[in-house]
């Protein structure tokens, strides 16, 4: 088994998110929405996590291991690095609503429902997120260019398109 | 106290050391020479498992039995007639012997670290014992490094292909 295989089968996963963010989007499930967006981003970080040879444990961060491990690596190039910060930040913003999108918020003992939390307007920001994190991964795989992940540059391509027509 | 073949001579918390007593002992009874071994990792094997009001550890077992259902659904509902309420708190990996060895082959990490760090409890053929042998002498040949967060493998180019 190859680390690219590997990376495939999470990137893989994560495009199967897309429709599902989609399907919500247009139901009006804003929460719903949010919860597929943190999976998408979570997915896309942990396939890069594998492409760089980093078998990561469970239960922690994804962007916290990507930067700790990856962005540390006196190996990667400026240009790398630019791109790997770019999605260690938008995995951050994503990763930052937590369980929100499935339990909902306490503030000062003042509880409000996902439901409540999330709608038409600040989805777009954590889309947009998404957008921009997978744009960061198209240029990756553009400057790496491996050739048994060239498709899922396509399919990433054709998703991110997908999901600009949620916020355009 | 009746000789017991499982090792649990080495969990302080009588709260852990029965519950888990009894799951191995219906683990045994039901399925007898199709249960090969029983691994405890997690945080008992390593000495941090917690149970206080506000967080309990699971106790997470591999379980190594041949004939397990190869149906993903119902590997997942396997043992739960066997242990019955005593399955609650109890963190179930199911592998057949031939499974294991080949995620170990495969140099999966997580087996790698469950492996290492885990406490034998049953291992009635030493399947478990030759296990962290292997994968004591594979993590040290293949120069994998374990940090916090990850088990970082050598790659000359970063992001290359390269077989785990």
């Amino acid at each position: 088994m190859s680390n690219h295989t590997d990376a495939r089968n999470w990137f893989q996963m994560a495009l199967a998110d897309v429709p599902r963010v989609e399907r919500s989007f247009n139901a009006g499930d804003f929460a719903d929405v949010a919860y597929r967006i943190q999976f998408c981003s979570e997915k896309i970080i942990k396939g890069i996590l594998l492409m760089y040879g980093v078998q990561f444990k469970k239960f922690h961060e994804a962007s916290t291991i990507l930067h700790d491990e990856i962005l540390s690596n006196p190996a990667i190039d400026t240009i790398e690095s630019q791109i790997l910060n770019e999605i260690v930040n938008q995995g951050i913003s994503i990763e930052t609503l937590s369980t929100s999108p499935r339990y909902g918020n306490v503030i000062a003992g003042q509880f409000t429902l996902p439901e409540d939390l999330f709608n038409a307007e600040n989805i777009k920001e954590y889309t947009i997120q998404l957008i921009d994190e997978i744009g960061a991964l198209i240029t990756l795989l553009d400057q790496k260019s491996p050739p048994e992940l060239l498709d899922i540059k396509e399919a990433f391509m054709n998703a991110r398109d997908s999901l600009r027509s949620l916020v355009d | 106290m009746p000789e017991t073949p499982f090792d649990l001579s080495w969990i302080n918390a009588s709260r852990y050391r029965d519950h888990l007593l009894r799951v191995c002992e219906l683990l045994l009874s039901n399925l007898e020479d199709e249960l090969h071994g029983i691994l405890v990792f997690g945080s008992l094997a390593k000495g941090t498992a917690e149970y206080t009001s506000e967080h309990q550890s699971d106790i997470d077992l591999l379980l190594l039995a041949s004939g397990l259902p190869s149906e993903p659904l119902a590997r997942l509902r396997f043992g739960v007639e066997i242990l019955g309420f005593e399955c609650l708190g109890v963190h179930r990996i199911w592998e057949t012997p031939e499974e294991l060895d080949a995620l170990i082959n495969a140099h999966h990490a997580f087996s790698f670290e469950i492996i290492r760090d885990g406490q034998i409890v049953y291992d009635p053929h030493c399947m478990l014992r030759d296990c962290k042998f292997k994968v004591q002498e594979l993590i040290v040949q293949l120069g994998v490094v374990e940090t916090e967060h990850a088990w970082v493998w050598p790659q000359k180019v970063p992001g290359s292909s390269m077989n785990w």
